[in-house]
């Protein structure tokens, strides 16, 4: 009883504290924004360290090729250095880096859809069969090949929900998608990784 | 029996947009019952989805990004507005030069009269006429010295600039 009782003082202290910190690190960032803004390139240095692993993998989710990936996340970090001075300060710094990251990747890809010359590293079933097997399935590594399956679109949501833990709200305002349309094809995608993960679960099975 | 089950899964869809785990979840794939599995697996896959990492790119990214910032800084643009500003100086000195001179267009230049000579000059309101010229001189000269900077910074540098580079 006194535990519970502890547990739900403790929870709202938590919540404070979280957002304490959270008001830390934005205040931190913003001083950081405005000693690029005044000409400090160097500082922008901590930007790229800190947000280029999210930012690649999110184009590397839509692109599905590791050299055209980097070379959209690079173009995005430019972009954002470019139009530091239009950001009002409004959304958060690194959804307003994210949302360039997603229009850039998407503009890549759409570019390579005109011209196909790019060959698009899939997923191959039969391919991944055998591998799977040898050692039984790395069902982590298996997810992750299913969502090289997936729509640029929907590959992109679960790289938000998951990789980055933003909020429905947050996803819908950097993919310019109302909060609902977010849910449902979160959960259309969600679903859809399931059934790719039961159906290799049920092929290991009758191998084995 | 498929309304239960579509309830059910609206509910799980609720938990795992709202990042609950534990209890609420687990006996909720308990309630879906054993015979249909297909919300073990969405659990599953939320669970594996939850343990993904980002990946890296390139150790030589951060340096390539900041090459690249060498290229085309913020301070390109700053460059320009300033510039921009300097023009409007110019300008508000040149307009501010002329309306001065065209209020009293006697001010800058005084014909001299010979019939005048040898007279007794009355001086009264030269010292303020004196003045006015000179603040008019002045700052044709702070334009001059402006459209100069300008001229030095749109065309002198960057033709000396583009030499050196070429070199």
């Amino acid at each position: 009883m006194d535990s519970s009782l502890n547990l739900i003082t403790e929870i709202p202290n938590l919540r404070l504290f979280q957002s304490r910190m959270q008001t830390k690190v934005q205040s931190a960032e913003t001083a950081l924004l405005e000693r690029v803004i005044s000409g400090d390139k160097e500082s922008f240095r901590e930007l790229v360290e800190k947000y280029q692993s999210f930012c690649y993998t999110l184009a590397l989710r839509i692109l599905k090729n590791p050299m055209e990936a980097e070379e959209a996340t690079q173009d995005s970090f430019i972009k954002a250095y470019r139009s530091l001075k239009n950001f009002n300060g409004k959304s958060k710094f690194s959804s307003w880096l994210y949302r360039i990251t997603y229009n850039t990747s998407i503009s890549y890809y759409r570019k390579r859809k005109n011209h196909e010359s790019f060959e698009i590293i899939k997923y191959d079933r039969s391919h991944g069969v055998e591998n799977r097997y040898s050692e039984g399935l790395d069902r982590k590594r298996f997810i992750s090949e299913a969502i090289n399956q997936l729509n640029e679109v929907d590959a992109s949501l679960i790289t938000f929900f998951y990789f980055e833990d933003l909020t429905l709200e947050e996803i819908g305002e950097i993919m310019a998608l109302r909060p609902n349309l977010v849910k449902v094809k979160l959960h259309r995608a969600r679903k859809k990784l399931a059934r790719e993960l039961k159906q290799a679960l049920h092929e290991e099975a009758t191998q084995l | 029996m498929k309304e239960e089950k579509d309830k059910l899964e609206e509910r799980l869809q609720e938990i795992l947009d709202q990042k609950e785990s534990g209890n609420p979840l687990d006996e909720l794939v308990e309630k879906s019952g054993k015979g249909d599995n297909e919300m073990e697996y969405i659990r599953e896959t939320d669970a594996l989805l939850r343990r993904m990492d980002t990946q890296s790119p390139s150790s030589s990214f951060t340096a390539n990004v900041m090459i690249h910032l060498e290229e085309e800084p913020v301070a390109k643009t700053v460059r320009k507005q300033g510039l921009i500003i300097l023009l409007g100086v110019v300008l508000v000195l040149m307009i501010t030069a002329f309306y001065l001179n065209a209020i009293n267009p006697s001010l800058v230049s005084m014909p001299a009269d010979i019939n005048l000579v040898g007279q007794e000059v009355n001086l009264e309101g030269v010292g303020q006429m004196l003045d006015l010229g000179f603040i008019i001189k002045g700052l044709m000269f702070v334009t001059f010295f402006l459209a100069m900077m300008i001229f030095d910074r749109t065309v002198l540098r960057p033709f000396f600039e583009k030499r050196i580079a070429g070199r």
